[in-house]
């Protein structure tokens, strides 16, 4: 009977901790003073530039928050992995850093195709994944309970775009030229929404494969429809490359770039035949003589520490580290994977240096809505304001 | 713009996108006749050819000429250099060990291309750049004529290379048959890498002519993937062929984005090269091979 009693005993201690929740002290990538974030990134490969600088910015915030103190009295340990732009690279760096290095969360992933492969992995394992580094609707859409998306969708901000120039200027014949893949059909589906809502459709459109060369085709048919906007879902040498065309053509629509072409190198390869377009983005890009002071005190550190100027990407990493920050912050000293989830679902109105502003909840893990429209003036791009949310 | 000058406008420009094509195939069927090697590097090498140049006039700022011919000396002799490290130590392997060592070679130039001149696109400009010419109702841009103008001589000067000179004629006589031709006394080695040097010249051409229409990228050798239909297209191992393929896939690109409806005009080109080659499966310009079984 004794032997029975402890038996049961012992089976009920057993089952009471396996059910109860889960502590810090469990949690994979989180000690008692440290936090492991895992990135996959590009040091090497055609995005490399990108990457380090991504990298730049995502380490300087952590120093920064570090510095401080760190986060509910842990520290910030992020670790990176060359991902060479190669989405089975990806899939397997991600699975490293979750399966080896053990870590908390995964961050900023870069490029949608990487992060695509990479997601489902990520959401099984039960790693949250908090700001990959693509603009993609489907980080949010349907909304996955371990997934956080911090830029607005490539579709939601070219409809913002778009819907600026159907109700301020009066265009009612818009024509896209798209990049013949998810990003470009987005886009397109986007604009066909905004569209829609006043009953007008695109006029004329053509699509091109990723790193065509030559686009006078394309050019030739969207001229056919005599369009007074046009939209170019487009990388930067491509829109530069399109814009170069139009204007070989004498054809100077009004043109409004989607946001992976709002790129400083966009003005670079296109020069005076970019003048004047405009472009939907998120976030300005750092500029020393325009930018709000907080801004321009954080791009002088940077410069101080790296010795080159802060760029656009560094700029994104830099904002994601902090926000990801303040949503540990929330979840409080006992930091689970469930504590994590309410913790960003629990930012609210999370203003970055930036001007970007982020909120999370139960409903939405979209973080950020709306849109700046940007112009090319004198060579740079000029911010014209701010775009609600059109969708 | 009317109808047809529309027309007139898209085939010029997909003349001038063809030439482009046509001049890499040309590199690998020369490459290809002569030493029965299948270059899968072609297209890097052009890529390779418009760094050089990019270098040579932006960086060092030689004259746009001087600085172009220099970036074609330094790839034909790359080319040369190539043949004689990589190539000949393969004599009498199979075909898998060539067709790998080239296509390592691709993969080695594009990262060598990315170590030294960054992963960035980036502009190239030529003394046609930003101007056009009105032919008619058709604005064409100097680029692009420059393209065809330059194809054009090229080609002219080869056939008269291999027509004429001495040292064109032993090169075909050793494609034709390598053995009996060395028995005829041709230094077959120096014409297989005098070959190498010709075909990487041409890449570094074909680079240099697009670069200031698509920008300089690494990964700018993949459009070296268009010119193998290109070439099976005139019929592999046929020089006219080779060019012909290219201008014919260029323009039906070209016309397809125009005409047909979105979607069917990605596959247009290859559409095309099925339907020939079901006619003709030798291509437009090829000998009918028949083998006695």
């Amino acid at each position: 009977m004794n032997r029975h009693f402890a038996t049961a005993a012992l089976c009920a201690s057993i089952l009471a901790l396996s059910c109860a929740a889960p502590r810090a002290d469990d949690t994979r990538g989180v000690t008692k003073d440290e936090i492991l974030i895992g990135v996959p990134i590009d040091l090497s490969g055609p995005l490399a530039e990108v990457g380090r600088q991504g990298q730049k910015g995502a380490q300087m915030a952590e120093e920064e928050i570090n510095a401080k103190g760190g986060i509910n009295g842990r520290k910030l340990k992020i670790l990176y992995e060359d991902q060479q732009y190669d989405a089975k690279k990806t899939v397997l760096v991600t699975q490293k850093l979750i399966e080896q290095d053990k870590v908390f969360a995964i961050m900023l992933t870069y490029g949608t195709g990487p992060a695509a492969a990479a997601y489902p992995m990520v959401l099984k394992s039960g790693t949250p994944q908090v700001c990959p580094s693509t603009a993609s609707v489907m980080f949010a859409e349907p909304m996955e309970r371990l997934s956080f998306q911090c830029y607005p969708s490539y579709g939601a901000m070219s409809a913002s775009g778009v819907k600026n120039f159907l109700d301020k200027q009066g265009k009612k014949k818009v024509c896209l030229i798209y990049q013949d893949d998810e990003f470009g059909a987005e886009v397109k589906g986007a604009m066909e929404k905004v569209l829609g809502k006043v009953n007008l459709t695109i006029v004329e459109e053509a699509g091109y494969k990723r790193g065509a060369t030559d686009f006078s085709a394309q050019v030739a048919r969207v001229q056919r429809g005599d369009c007074d906007l046009l939209m170019l879902a487009a990388v930067p040498p491509a829109a530069a490359a399109i814009m170069q065309e139009a204007q070989r053509r004498s054809w100077a629509p009004t043109v409004l770039i989607a946001p992976p072409g709002f790129e400083d190198n966009t003005i670079k390869l296109g020069k005076d035949a970019v003048e004047g377009a405009y472009a939907v983005g998120f976030i300005a890009p750092p500029d020393l003589e325009h930018s709000p002071p907080d801004e321009v005190d954080w791009m002088k550190r940077y410069q101080a520490k790296y010795n080159q100027p802060a760029s656009l990407y560094a700029a994104y990493a830099y904002m994601f580290i902090y926000l990801a920050a303040e949503g540990i912050k929330n979840a409080g000293p006992d930091l689970t994977v469930d504590s994590l989830v309410k913790g960003m679902e629990s930012v609210k109105n999370y203003k970055s240096i930036f001007g970007a502003t982020f909120t999370f909840s139960d409903k939405s893990h979209a973080g950020v809505t709306g849109a700046k429209l940007f112009q090319v003036k004198g060579g740079r791009w000029i911010e014209v304001g701010d775009l609600p949310a059109a969708l | 713009m009317g109808a047809a000058n529309e027309l007139l406008q898209q085939v010029a420009s997909g003349t001038a996108t063809g030439c482009i094509y046509a001049l890499v195939a040309l590199g690998f069927i020369l490459i290809f006749k002569a030493t029965e090697v299948v270059n899968f590097a072609q297209g890097d090498l052009m890529m390779v050819g418009a760094f050089l140049g990019l270098t040579f006039v932006d960086t060092m700022h030689l004259p746009y000429w001087l600085g172009a011919l220099l970036a074609i000396a330094v790839m034909a002799g790359f080319g040369a250099l190539l043949n004689i490290v990589l190539l000949r130590p393969l004599a009498g392997q199979g075909i898998f060990a060539v067709i790998m060592v080239t296509l390592g070679l691709s993969i080695l130039l594009r990262v060598g291309a990315s170590v030294i001149w960054g992963p960035e696109t980036v502009r190239f400009d030529s003394p046609f750049s930003r101007k056009v010419v009105h032919l008619g109702g058709v604005v064409l841009s100097q680029e692009h004529v420059a393209i065809i103008v330059t194809t054009v001589a090229l080609v002219a000067a080869l056939f008269l290379f291999f027509r004429f000179s001495r040292i064109g004629i032993a090169m075909q006589a050793s494609s034709e048959n390598a053995l009996a031709a060395y028995y005829m006394g041709i230094p077959v080695k120096s014409v297989h890498t005098l070959t190498w040097a010709l075909g990487a010249g041409i890449a570094a051409i074909a680079g240099i002519m697009l670069a200031p229409v698509a920008f300089v990228h690494v990964n700018m050798g993949f459009l070296g993937l268009k010119a193998f239909p290109a070439a099976v297209l005139g019929g592999f191992g046929s020089i006219p062929g080779a060019i012909v393929g290219g201008i014919i896939i260029g323009i039906v690109e070209s016309l397809a984005v125009l005409y047909l409806p979105e979607g069917f005009n990605n596959v247009a080109a290859y559409v095309l090269l099925l339907l020939v080659l079901m006619i003709r499966p030798q291509g437009l310009f090829g000998v009918a091979a028949r083998r006695k079984v």
